[in-house]
């Protein structure tokens, strides 16, 4: 079942959680503690994605996102939130 | 009548009290037994023959408080008393070390207000009331009042007045200058509040910016970008129908991906996501927003090698 996202301003210690995952986008609907770890995001970014909750076409019964990268951006001015973007892992050429 | 009478024979007094358990009249100083007052103030204790006082209540300025003490007449500056004999030369910087703390002070009294005080028996100096003016009191008030700098061509002021008047300029000063702070935070809150309510509008959520690519893609583009911290700078028409092509400007370089117009998958990344063990691309397994990621992760490791020159 797909959340509805919460637009709210976030606070200095809250982020806003992009996932990238089977090449599709979707955030979490809600904020996430910036200083949450690795493990955290990757277990909650798979509830999300296993469960339907990002709104993706499907559900996936098996998530594996042991691979995944999460990236950690501070707010600036032009982007005025934290951000965390969880991605696959990166083959560079 | 018994002596004994003479001597359990109580009488209500009414005194200031200012904290703790001693209490004192002009002769006599007495414990108070039992509960205190709540607040600093004028109270009723009775009292006996004992030096025991028992609170009863609150009660009012006694004006006969002073009969016997010695007075104090000055004026009031922030609940304490200017004394009239305080230095001639007026220098705000010593408003608190000339100055003395006045307790009981009645609320709602004039700027530059005189007033008279008695001192109790165990040194401060209670309010007792309110003191005839000496004259310049309207004029120098007037004066404050028209933001006046000086007060030197109003004739015979005396220096306790003179401090007090700069003593209530520096500090309508100060108010000023605090205020116009406050109103540069608020200023700078509000621009604050409305780049970000402007950001949230133009980028809102990743399913929000997919609706917005099916009738605003060049939209729906920039917003992706912008969650990365990319700007948008063109979009034109790919090869295939379904293809759009996007330059960006990130860290000061320019790039260019192409991308599936509705749901903002790469299709190119512009950039070399190549396994060379595989021979596999990686290019479709990220979005707009996350290409922005990836550059980033290029340029940080020195992995950074681009196919798609810009510019």
């Amino acid at each position: 079942m797909s959340m509805h996202f919460d637009p709210r301003r976030l606070r200095a210690n809250e982020a806003r959680l992009n996932i990238t995952f089977d090449g599709q986008n979707a955030d979490l609907p809600a904020p996430v503690p910036f200083g949450a770890s690795d493990a955290q995001i990757k277990a909650w970014a798979r509830e999300a994605i296993a469960t339907g909750a990002l709104g993706t076409p499907r559900a996936y019964r098996d998530v594996d996102l042991a691979s995944f990268v999460v990236d950690r951006f501070s707010a600036t001015e032009k982007v005025p939130e934290n951000r965390i973007f969880l991605r696959p892992v990166t083959p560079f050429g | 009548m018994s002596w004994t009478e003479l001597l359990a024979k109580t009488q209500v007094i009414t005194l200031p009290w200012l904290g703790g358990r001693a209490l004192h009249d002009r002769a006599r100083s007495y414990r108070i037994a039992g509960a205190t007052p709540p607040e600093h103030g004028w109270h009723r204790f009775e009292v006996g023959g004992s030096r025991r006082a028992s609170w009863l209540g609150e009660g009012e300025l006694y004006v006969d408080y002073a009969e016997g003490r010695e007075i104090v007449r000055g004026y009031l500056v922030e609940q304490r008393i200017l004394p009239d004999g305080v230095d001639v030369k007026p220098d705000v910087r010593t408003v608190f070390s000339r100055g003395e703390p006045l307790w009981l002070v009645e609320p709602g009294l004039d700027r530059f207000a005189r007033v008279r005080a008695a001192r109790s028996a165990d040194g401060k100096l209670v309010y007792v009331g309110p003191e005839l003016p000496l004259g310049p009191e309207p004029e120098v008030l007037a004066a404050y009042q028209d933001r006046a700098s000086t007060i030197d061509s109003i004739a015979g002021v005396p220096p306790a007045l003179h401090l007090a008047f700069l003593w209530h300029t520096l500090r309508r000063e100060l108010a000023d200058a605090r205020r116009r702070e406050l109103e540069r935070l608020a200023r700078e809150e509000a621009e604050r509040a409305a780049r970000e309510a402007e950001y949230r509008n133009t980028t809102g959520s990743a399913a929000a910016r997919r609706r917005l690519a099916q009738i605003d893609f060049e939209a729906a583009a920039r917003a992706a970008l912008a969650v990365g911290g990319a700007e948008l700078l063109d979009v034109r028409q790919g090869r295939a129908p379904h293809h759009r092509v996007v330059q960006f400007r990130f860290r000061n370089r320019r790039f260019e991906c192409v991308v599936h117009w509705q749901t903002l998958r790469i299709v190119d990344a512009g950039i070399c996501l190549v396994d060379h063990a595989t021979e596999e691309r990686g290019d479709e397994l990220f979005t707009l927003e996350s290409l922005v990621a990836v550059i980033d992760e290029a340029i940080r490791t020195h992995q950074l090698v681009v196919f798609r020159h810009v510019g």
